[in-house]
């Protein structure tokens, strides 16, 4: 094989080219610190790159929302402590109250202090983190309770954000779930939140207005009663076929007693019988501030094959219905009609179909007017404020009664705080949990990013040290070799 | 023989020595011209023309010619290698500029784009009232949109470069033809001219890296140069390549012919036959490679834009606006023979990158049963039935912008629920499940989806796909507030708007109803309003719907008359809503803008209803943010479909480079085969000096002798 000058020059070069490039592409990889510059460098790689980084993208995304929610979640924690100090504050004022000993000036005193606690559990519901009202739903900007009405005036629903893929968290507790309610209309007082004590609209008892702390009543369908009976299955079923009069006291020295008739002037329908709503017209027309009567569907099933009238008997002011006194004069059958709604708490218990009702939830219908009222048990533990006010409230009448009554209201209250607190304290694992995977994926994530990404400047180096003694002995060797030819030897 | 032919023998030898001398001295001057061809000169010995009774002897040296060391096979091959070379080198420079506008490795690129979008919307999710973060938001999807329109324009730019280069191409293309055609006249006239065959094969050589022909010689020496078989070159005769763009912005090449007197006679399109060189890198770049990058971007944000819309209409801002777009839509052209009635397109995305054509136009029109089955057997072919509807849908399309159109034939054995039986050479329709609300048509990898009730008398939509969607793509919302972050399903009902005045006696009496307050979904909403309007009845029990639209976002009061003239709804009574008494607060809640007067057994329909601002709503957001993570652009994640992107486009250039490097080695191998043929080697040249030095010493001493020798002979003689 002939070998030109040009050959040799052109491998000469190309060979140093060759190197260079390696050398520069290597410079460029210790300079950048970066093992792919251009797509092509690796384009499986640069794949991976991007998948890579959209991952640290997301979880550095994922990690600032889990910093955001912890605000409002640790704001919770601080404000159920409070919460529950002022729950204690209040369950001792009311244990203090219900001491039979205290005069009614000092209760007025604690009613006051209970008070300071109402403005307190409304603040704490009012507290706002950032922008944000924590105890809000989404209508954040709002006040969820309006300070002076006790109205929960926000919506329920939760605001929920990603702390990962497919794992959400709740940043809000509704207002609504545990401080107050909604009112259901504007204009009725008795929807009131923080309802005036025992609220009398005008002396026309349309609104009966029982009190099931301490309510007799009286069933046909009572379990216990023997022999057994079937329930009466309508307000106008007859309860009595005869009439009569029913002697009422409150209290053993009740010096006023009145005296209930049931005769042709309570028949309006003029049947000669008595249905349970003319016993109650009767008593709610006679008895005046005495007593007032109720009947009430003890039906729980919304079943109308198992309904069940009863007749409520509750004494106003209330709070004494242990001492309502009941005697009846009846053509009735013994242990029938009217007979059956003889009452004495001293003993002799004639009322054969009572039970005492106390605690018990008669009106379940929220649509009832009387739902929300003191009168009804329906203050459960959603309603704080209203437990509040009604221990304020029966302080402030001086009804021992219902002082012990609150207390029941503060226990269970108490509970579904702590409920709260937990589900809060879980709510903080959970994210800190997802923190921590986030954390360690961040770190793993960018330990193959790195792999992929970053220049392994040990190899580079010495790669490019290779080369250098490679380029070094190219141009000794082809500088001295191109420096003489044959022409050199002509003479 | 006389001793004078000594003479002639040794001046025979001195004359081709010093030829000899000369041609490598040509040697050793061009040793650097490029192209050069080793010249050889051809020695034969002189045979004698005399038989003497010594026999015979020669006379001498002559040389026959000087001739180039040529190897045409290897040249050939060369020339073929250098044009593959050549086409590697511009593809790869141009994939390169392609691989710039996708360069990942960098820190600012469109991926992160994509993802800080998605991000922004995660945080407002985390924070939706925060005015900060929702023009964050806006300043995020902005920079998203204009690094979009900015690869975009990059590519559009490297379009319009390639044409501009091309252009010049096609100039040196036609100044080679024509001094080959040059040369070709100067070699037939003088043959042995190796000089200007060099330099036409040189010339030959730098057309082939340009553009790959195909060249044969004729029995006088002249090339004829072809592309694929249509002649550049025909001896002395030229025909121009020229170039041109078509209204599609599509490349073509023609070769102009012209007869004798150079009349132009036909021109012939050679796009197709270019097969090799940097004519046919530039072509593919231009017209394959660079479209279909567009296009991808194109694809990227036409379904970004739909999805990401399609949500956030459905959203609310904190100033109660609805109905937005997110990014002005810059997807596509949509006609709608009756926008005001019958069905709307809500959605036109892309589920297929590889059956997507953009420059289709399409049409879609529907029936129903009575025109249906009107039809010609034929034509009913052409429709499909909308699940169980008396509707039936056809798709149209044209190629040639509305001039003829062909049907898409309807794909009968679609089935929703099973995904291989979709065909995307066919219309595939899925019908909502609630009959008649939405459907949607998918065909050639769009899927169009249409909301709300047909109409009897029918409709035409027709829509094609916008070819500048990545450059056109914007985002349509300035102002933070307006961001729908929420989804707005919550209505708050209190003393403020809760009651709605009306009459059922045409005007003559008014009641209120009044809702109870409360926070109601927007069905609910619907309920409670039939219960008021109901309870609030004065006399007598007329019964009234209250529907809600959840695709419209719309309510409708249906007044359900009874009989003429039975019972208490007999068919005289209408109601009225008055609107304008301040005792009616409850408008703003159905939408209604003026007073309703709803006939017996009639119904009125409300604009859009705003609804207070519920500003911690981040309900939509979430679900916008979680668009990163869901299959959207052509059954993609975004990211994922941009992923796919880079890493074609990096695959391409690293195979480019690949090819560039093995053409590379193949050449140069070819080079060293040719330089062993046709190459100066100085030793070799010097050599040969000596050699033809020292012949022409010796042919000098031949004279020398004959000199002597006829010396020797005179002095015999003058003695």
């Amino acid at each position: 094989m002939k070998v030109t000058m040009k050959m040799f020059y052109d491998r000469f070069l190309s060979g140093m080219q060759r190197n260079m490039e390696a050398v520069i592409k290597d410079s460029e990889q210790l300079s950048t610190g970066k093992r792919i510059g251009k797509p092509s460098d690796d384009p499986t790689a640069m794949s991976r790159i991007i998948n890579y980084n959209t991952m640290l993208s997301s979880t550095g995304e994922y990690l600032r929302s889990i910093t955001t929610a912890k605000g409002p979640l640790e704001a919770f924690d601080s404000a159920f402590i409070t919460l529950g100090e002022n729950i204690t504050r209040a369950t001792e004022l009311a244990l203090s109250g219900a001491n039979g000993t205290m005069d009614p000036r000092s209760r007025t005193m604690i009613a006051k202090e209970v008070d300071g606690l109402i403005g307190n559990a409304i603040r704490i519901a009012n507290t706002k983190v950032g922008d944000r009202y924590i105890f809000a739903g989404f209508q954040s900007n709002v006040p969820p309770i309006n300070a002076t009405t006790g109205e929960f005036v926000s919506d329920t629903s939760s605001l929920q954000v990603d702390i990962g893929l497919n794992v959400k968290i709740a940043l809000n507790i509704s207002a609504g779930d545990i401080f107050s309610f909604r009112k259901t209309s504007a204009a009725d007082p008795q929807n009131a939140v923080l309802p005036p004590y025992n609220w009398d609209n005008g002396g026309t008892i349309t609104i009966p207005d029982a009190d099931p702390i301490s309510a007799l009543h009286t069933s046909k369908g009572d379990p216990e009663r023997l022999p057994a009976v079937a329930s009466f299955t309508s307000s106008g079923d007859v309860f009595s076929s005869n009439g009569g009069t029913l002697t009422i006291t409150v209290g053993d020295n009740d010096q006023s007693p009145v005296t209930v008739t049931l005769g042709a002037a309570q028949d309006a329908d003029a049947s000669g019988d008595y249905s349970l709503d003319e016993v109650r017209n009767a008593i709610n027309a006679q008895a005046g501030s005495k007593v007032k009567a109720e009947v009430v569907n003890f039906n729980t099933t919304g079943n109308p094959a198992n309904d069940d009238f009863r007749i409520v008997i509750a004494s106003k002011p209330v709070g004494s219905s242990d001492k309502i006194k009941i005697t009846v004069t009846t053509a009735d059958g013994a242990g029938t009609g009217l007979n059956d709604l003889a009452y004495d708490p001293t003993g002799a218990q004639s009322m054969l179909l009572g039970t005492n009702i106390t605690n018990y939830n008669y009106i379940t219908d929220p649509s009832h007017p009387n739902y929300y009222s003191f009168n009804n048990n329906y203050l459960n533990e959603n309603n704080l404020l209203r437990a509040l006010h009604f221990l304020k409230a029966s302080l402030e009448s001086n009804d021992v009664g219902r002082i012990q009554k609150s207390l029941g209201y503060l226990n269970k209250l108490s509970d579904k705080l702590a409920q709260f607190t937990a589900e809060i304290g879980a709510r903080l694992n959970k994210i800190d949990a997802e923190e921590s995977y986030h954390d360690d994926r961040e770190y793993n994530v960018k330990t193959y990013l790195s792999n992929e990404q970053d220049t392994d400047i040990a190899k580079v180096v010495t790669d490019m040290s290779q080369r250098q003694v490679a380029l070094e002995g190219l141009r000794a060797v082809s500088t001295d070799f191109m420096r003489t030819s044959l022409f050199d030897f002509l003479r | 023989m006389s001793i004078l032919g000594v003479f002639d023998i040794g001046k025979t030898a001195m004359y081709v020595t010093r030829k000899a001398l000369d041609t490598t001295a040509h040697n050793v001057a061009n040793i650097n011209t490029p192209g050069y061809t080793r010249q050889e000169l051809v020695l034969e010995s002189v045979p004698s023309g005399v038989l003497s009774s010594t026999g015979l002897s020669g006379r001498g040296v002559k040389t026959t010619g000087v001739q180039r060391l040529y190897d045409s096979f290897i040249a050939l091959q060369l020339r073929n290698e250098k044009s593959n070379l050549a086409y590697w080198e511009a593809y790869g420079e141009g994939i390169v500029k392609i691989e710039n506008v996708f360069n990942e490795a960098s820190d600012v690129n469109l991926s992160t784009s994509i993802n800080d979008f998605f991000n922004a919307w995660q945080e407002l999710s985390n924070n939706p009232e925060g005015y900060a973060e929702r023009s964050l938001l806006i300043k995020k999807a902005e920079y998203l949109t204009a690094r979009i329109n900015r690869a975009y324009t990059t590519l559009d730019e490297e379009r319009n470069e390639l044409v501009k280069s091309n252009e010049f191409l096609v100039d040196e293309v036609n100044t080679i033809t024509a001094k080959i055609a040059d040369l070709n006249e100067k070699i037939s006239a003088s043959p042995g001219s190796l000089d200007l065959k060099d330099q036409r094969d040189r010339l030959i050589e730098r057309l082939n890296e340009i553009v790959k022909v195909t060249t044969f010689e004729d029995n006088v020496g002249r090339y004829a140069v072809m592309i694929s078989g249509v002649p550049l070159v025909d001896g002395a005769r030229v025909f121009h390549l020229d170039s041109s763009i078509d209204i599609n912005n599509n490349l073509h090449f023609y070769v102009n012919f012209t007869d004798s007197r150079g009349v132009l006679t036909e021109t012939r399109e050679v796009s197709h036959y270019i097969t090799g060189g940097e004519l046919k890198a530039n072509y593919d770049l231009r017209d394959t490679q660079i479209p279909e990058y567009i296009d991808k971007l194109n694809i990227m944000a036409i379904n970004l834009s739909d999805v990401v819309n399609y949500y956030h209409r459905q959203g609310y801002g904190t100033d109660g606006s609805t109905g937005n777009n997110f990014f002005s839509f810059a997807t596509n052209t949509i006609t709608d023979s009756d926008p005001s009635a019958g069905a709307t397109i809500t959605s036109l995305s892309i589920t297929n990158t590889n059956s997507v054509s953009f420059s289709n136009q399409y049409r879609s029109d529907y029936i129903d049963a009575v025109a249906y089955a009107a039809l010609p057997p034929a034509d009913q072919a052409d429709y499909i039935q909308e699940g169980t509807t008396g509707f039936y849908w056809r798709v149209q399309k044209s190629t040639d912008d509305g001039a003829t159109w062909t049907t898409i034939a309807p794909n009968t054995l679609f089935d929703p629920s099973d995904p291989s039986t979709l065909n995307q050479s066919r219309v595939n329709l899925t019908p909502s499940s609630t009959a008649g609300s939405w459907r949607t048509l998918e065909f050639e990898g769009i899927k169009v989806r249409f909301d709300n009730n047909l109409i009897a008398a029918g409709e035409t939509f027709s829509f094609r796909l916008n070819t500048n969607a990545a450059l056109e793509i914007a985002v349509a919302i300035t102002e933070p507030q307006k961001v729908a972050a929420a989804e707005g399903d919550l209505v708050t009902v209190d003393e403020t708007n809760n009651n709605i005045r009306f009459s059922e006696d045409g005007g003559s009496t008014f009641v209120t109803a009044t809702i109870p307050s409360g926070v109601y979904t927007r069905s609910e909403l619907a309920d409670k309003l039939k219960q008021a309007l109901e309870s609030a009845d004065s006399t007598t029990a007329y019964q009234y719907t209250v529907a809600y639209n959840s695709g419209t976002k719309k309510y409708t009061i249906t007044n359900e008359d009874g009989i003429a003239g039975v019972g208490p709804n007999d068919n005289l009574n209408a109601i009225v809503f008055d609107w304008t008494n301040a005792a009616s607060t409850g408008r703003g809640l159905f939408g209604f803008t003026s007073n309703s007067h709803i006939n017996a057994a009639g119904s009125e329909t409300g604009d859009n209803a705003v609804y207070p601002n519920i500003p911690g709503d981040n309900k939509n957001a979430k679900m916008i943010a979680g668009l990163a993570s869901q299959l959207i652009i052509a059954g993609r994640k975004p990211i994922d479909f941009y992923r796919e992107i880079v890493s074609d486009v990096a695959v391409e250039s690293l195979s480019a480079k690949d090819s560039q490097k093995f053409q590379s080695a193949l050449v140069s191998e070819l080079e060293g085969r040719r330089e062993e043929i046709s190459g100066i080697s100085l030793d070799e040249e010097a050599a040969n000096l000596v050699k033809y030095q020292k012949s022409f010493e010796a042919a000098a001493k031949m004279i020398g002798i004959a000199d002597e020798l006829l010396e020797v002979l005179l002095g015999m003689t003058g003695r």
